[in-house]
């Protein structure tokens, strides 16, 4: 017989099920909101590390920072082109070209793969935290990092010292939203500024964002005092925001520049030849970027509606400026992607909360008790994420994944490896977007006739470029003209210029030899022309 | 103090120690690159002797014509010889290399250069990938003693029975046999403009073995190369894309042996091969030769002047189908008359044709009569003694008369 005192009521569990033997002062308990954020930040770095690496100025960017390892020095103008134009080099990525240089040359191309992850994590970090200081419910912070992942989806597969730009945005909107009430941020805002400016030159976008702040809380406390000059000069809001912004603006100065570089930086998009890459071009509303503004501003216009959040003045304006300045040229995006969930996330639990408000009256508080067992959770879910991670995995395993695996498949590595292996050496006109990585594999023995950095380049260079490749009649007096001395063509991209490579091959008129080819290209030497005979004079 | 410093490092001490535990138990080493599971190829033997497709007379008229040819001295054209001839073939003359010479002048670096000279750069040379081939590519001269085809060399060494672990001597040196098929494979990549002969290396010493990584870290494995065979469209490529077949019975031929190939894969393989017999008889010219516009089907049966083909586009074309169709499994057979207009086209020709002709060509040619031995399952120099003996015979004969 079981006495009744033993037995528990339905709405009791045994003690053995209740006891919670993981809670410590030595382990820690995380909430709900957290074991969700940790979440997805793992799935943020799983998502980001299976990018592969880009064919494109990601080995540009290397090229780069090798060249400053092994000068000790910045290039003055650009050390890779057969013919560089005398535009100086702009230094505004110095720093993450060296950096991305060394962690290629110590911990391989999985270490550029783990970094990239790395460092998208850490941004969706902080954008976040900056949402969550800015008013957003913890649980809410996996919206803003979600959001800023998608919005960035066109972009965020590339390893590019903007990335580190994107993190320097963040930061400033984390201290945007710390300030006034705290000054910590006047701290380390300047030091964010100075490694910025040195790794990416978009710091002009941290200087915007904290100008658009600094002049809302200007007119926020100008209203609050009535018009009262004294008054507004006592405010310590003012002496907090634009200190900080004046803090930044002499720490950009710290680069190779000094304060040129602000203006250099505005008026770098002027080169004629950047209207070639797609990321200069103006927002089309049938791409994933086209739609993912519209769909973003289309959010923002319904917030503003719903939201119980009073909108400030600063919000308003980032959104203006940075969904202004993603219309004409697609890689602004990646600003909008950070400033977006920052801003509308916020206001979007808002308007869920006045949501739920509406239909049932006040909203239960929900209890989010730390527990050690979502700590435990937590654990496994990030466990699980370097399992499954490439890089991580590639580290967990002690042996990496191979060229051909790590690189996007548009990457040259079969030429290159040709080229290396037999040691070619001299002028090579070569698609723009494959120049780079020939230039990394070559060591900086083959010379493009045009890579990515195009605003290095001439512009007769630039549309001589542009007629060889469209396979124009005068393309081997071009590539003469230019002392060429190899030319590739990929086949598919360039039908015109491969059809007339192939006949001068076979035309056995000694124009070209052909030396290497496969099912994506053609690599042909580009033999000199031979001496005209000239009857003398008699 | 501890307890605060405890809670930020003990999660990520678990974590840690947890992939370590993992390494250990379930990460073992790297596994090799290349696998090469056996020392001898496997035997691709012909299947058919039928004597209406080429009699023996006829046999041994053309294989009169294809004799090794040492002056002037190709690599193309003595891989070729020994292809058609093998090892062991022996003419009892000194002017003509016999099989073992033509082996040994791909396995000795010292046969090599009694052949092409003591200046000729070495055919085989220790590279930075391994043991590498010089081919026709590589430079502008010495180009009659380099490799026409990728991987051309080692497929065959596999075809004419040389075990993996044979001694392939080298100006500087000695290494394997399998050392030059390890580089092959490690060099092989999805965009490799030629993997015919790669894939018969690949299905004569590696197969049953399902794949391989090349140095790129890239995983190939039989599937991938059956869909490299089949996506590219038939008739473009080296010698009309025609080795691609060759390459599908092959590995076809090694899977009755060792059935690892998927059953979609064999599927795939069959009903490509299946479609081009079915093609080819609609193909099929009066005279019983094909032209390089076979894949036309039924429009390429009639050449004229919108279709002109020339007597060597002819010979290639049939040569090579014949010498496919030859391991081809019956179901994939055309029905046996359209194989003997062709053979006997074929050997009316090359019987025929110009010697300075056929020389030029010595290359395509052979296959053609690697063909005509195959539809016999005869070995060429057994069935070109026979036919000499016959004709000595017959001379011997005549004088008593």
């Amino acid at each position: 017989m079981t006495s009744d005192n033993s037995m528990s009521t339905p709405t009791e569990l045994p003690a053995c099920i209740t006891r919670d033997n993981l809670t410590s002062p030595y382990f820690p308990s995380l909430s709900f909101a957290r074991l969700i954020a940790v979440c997805t930040l793992s799935g943020i770095f799983m998502l980001t590390a299976f990018n592969r690496l880009n064919h494109t100025d990601l080995w540009g960017h290397l090229n780069f920072g090798r060249w400053m390892a092994e000068h000790q020095a910045l290039p003055a103008t650009d050390p890779f082109a057969t013919a560089p134009a005398a535009t100086p080099v702009l230094q505004a990525a110095w720093l993450s070209q060296l950096a991305g240089y060394e962690v290629q040359t110590h911990f391989g191309n999985e270490g550029l793969a783990l970094g990239h992850a790395l460092l998208v994590t850490l941004t969706a970090g902080i954008v976040m935290l900056a949402a969550v200081r800015r008013g957003a419910p913890a649980l809410w912070a996996w919206a803003a990092g979600l959001a800023m992942f998608l919005l960035d989806l066109p972009i965020v597969g590339t390893i590019r010292p903007q990335l580190f730009g994107q993190l320097g945005l963040a930061l400033v909107l984390l201290a945007c939203a710390e300030m006034p009430r705290r000054t910590h941020p006047l701290l380390w805002l300047p030091v964010v500024a100075a490694l910025w400016v040195n790794l990416h030159g978009s710091i002009l976008m941290g200087i915007a964002v904290l100008g658009i702040y600094a002049a809302s809380v200007s007119w926020t406390a100008w209203q609050e005092a009535g018009g009262d000059a004294a008054k507004l000069l006592r405010d310590r809001r003012l002496y907090v925001v634009w200190g900080a912004l004046l803090l930044v603006l002499a720490a950009a100065c710290l680069n190779p520049h000094g304060p040129q570089l602000l203006a250099r930086v505005l008026l770098f998009n002027e080169h004629a030849a950047l209207s070639s890459i797609s990321e200069w071009r103006p927002l089309s509303p049938l791409s994933l970027t086209g739609g993912l503004m519209i769909v973003s501003v289309g959010l923002a216009a319904l917030l503003a509606r719903c939201s119980a959040k009073k909108w400030e003045l600063y919000e308003i304006g980032l959104l203006l400026l940075f969904g202004l300045a993603t219309l004409p040229a697609i890689r602004m995006l990646a600003w909008w992607a950070i400033v977006w969930p920052v801003v509308c996330i916020p206001h979007a639990a808002a308007a869920w909360r006045k949501r739920l408000a509406d239909r049932a009256g006040e909203p239960a508080q929900a209890g989010d008790e730390p527990t050690a067992m979502r700590t435990v959770l937590a654990m496994g879910f990030v466990f699980m994420t370097l399992l499954v991670a490439p890089p991580t995995f590639a580290i967990v395993a002690g042996y990496g994944r191979g060229e051909g695996a790590i690189t996007v498949t548009d990457t040259p590595i079969y030429v290159a490896d040709e080229a290396v292996r037999r040691d070619l050496s001299g002028n090579i006109a070569t698609p723009m977007d494959w120049s780079d990585f020939l230039v990394w594999k070559s060591g900086g023995r083959l010379k493009p006739l045009v890579h990515s950095h195009v605003h290095l380049t001439e512009l007769d260079t630039w549309r001589d470029y542009e007629a060889v490749f469209r396979g124009d009649e005068v393309w081997l007096h071009l590539l003469r003209g230019h002392h060429m001395q190899y030319v590739l063509v990929q086949k598919k991209r360039y039908p015109d210029l491969l059809k007339a490579i192939l006949m001068e091959d076979r035309s056995g008129q000694g124009g070209v030899r052909i030396i290497y080819q496969d099912q994506r290209c053609l690599l042909a030497e580009v033999l000199p022309a031979k001496p005209v005979a000239v009857k003398p004079a008699s | 103090m501890l307890a605060r410093i405890s809670r930020f490092v003990l999660p990520v001490l678990i974590v840690a120690g947890a992939l370590a535990v993992y390494r250990m138990a379930a990460v073992g080493p790297q596994p090799a690159a290349v696998v090469l599971p056996r020392n001898m190829p496997t035997v691709i033997a012909p299947r058919i002797n039928d004597p209406r497709v080429v009699t023996d007379a006829q046999l041994a008229a053309v294989l009169d014509r294809v004799l090794p040819p040492a002056d002037p001295v190709s690599t193309n054209n003595f891989v070729h010889a020994l292809r058609l001839w093998g090892p062991n073939a022996d003419f009892g003359d000194a002017k003509i290399p016999s099989g073992r010479q033509l082996r040994d002048y791909f396995l000795s670096d010292r046969a090599f250069r009694r052949w092409a000279g003591e200046q000729a750069p070495p055919l085989f040379f220790r590279g930075r990938d391994g043991i590498e081939v010089r081919s026709y590519d590589d430079r502008v001269t010495d180009r009659e003693t380099s490799s026409f085809h990728t991987d051309d060399l080692v497929a065959t060494l596999a075809e004419t029975g040389v075990p993996a672990g044979a001694p392939l001597v080298l100006r500087d040196g000695q290494a394997r046999v399998g050392d030059l098929l390890t580089t092959a494979l490690l060099r092989a990549h999805p965009e490799q403009l030629e993997y015919e002969w790669t894939t018969i290396a690949y299905a004569r010493y590696v197969f049953p073995h399902p794949g391989w990584r090349n140095k790129y870290g890239e995983k190939i494995n039989v599937d991938q190369l059956v869909d490299q065979i089949l996506k590219n469209p038939p008739g473009i490529g080296p010698c009309n894309g025609l080795h691609r077949l060759e390459a599908l019975v092959v590995l076809n031929r090694a899977d009755d042996e060792y059935r690892a190939l998927q059953p979609k894969t064999k599927l795939k393989v069959l009903t490509a091969l299946k479609w081009t017999s079915d093609v080819l008889v609609r193909a099929q010219t009066a005279e019983g030769y094909w032209t390089r516009q076979w894949p036309r089907g039924a429009a390429a049966s009639q050449p004229g002047k919108d279709n002109p083909a020339t007597l060597h586009d002819k010979l290639l074309v049939t040569g090579h189908h014949l010498e496919w169709l030859a391991l081809a499994p019956e179901e994939v057979q055309p029905p046996r008359e359209t194989v003997i207009r062709a053979a006997q086209w074929l050997a009316r020709t090359l019987v025929e044709m110009d010697q300075k002709d056929l020389l030029e060509a010595y290359g395509p040619y052979t296959h053609a009569a690697r063909a005509l031995c195959l539809w016999r399952s005869t070995e060429p120099i057994d069935a070109w003694k026979k036919g000499t003996a016959t004709a000595s015979h017959q001379v011997a004969a005549t004088s008593d008369k």
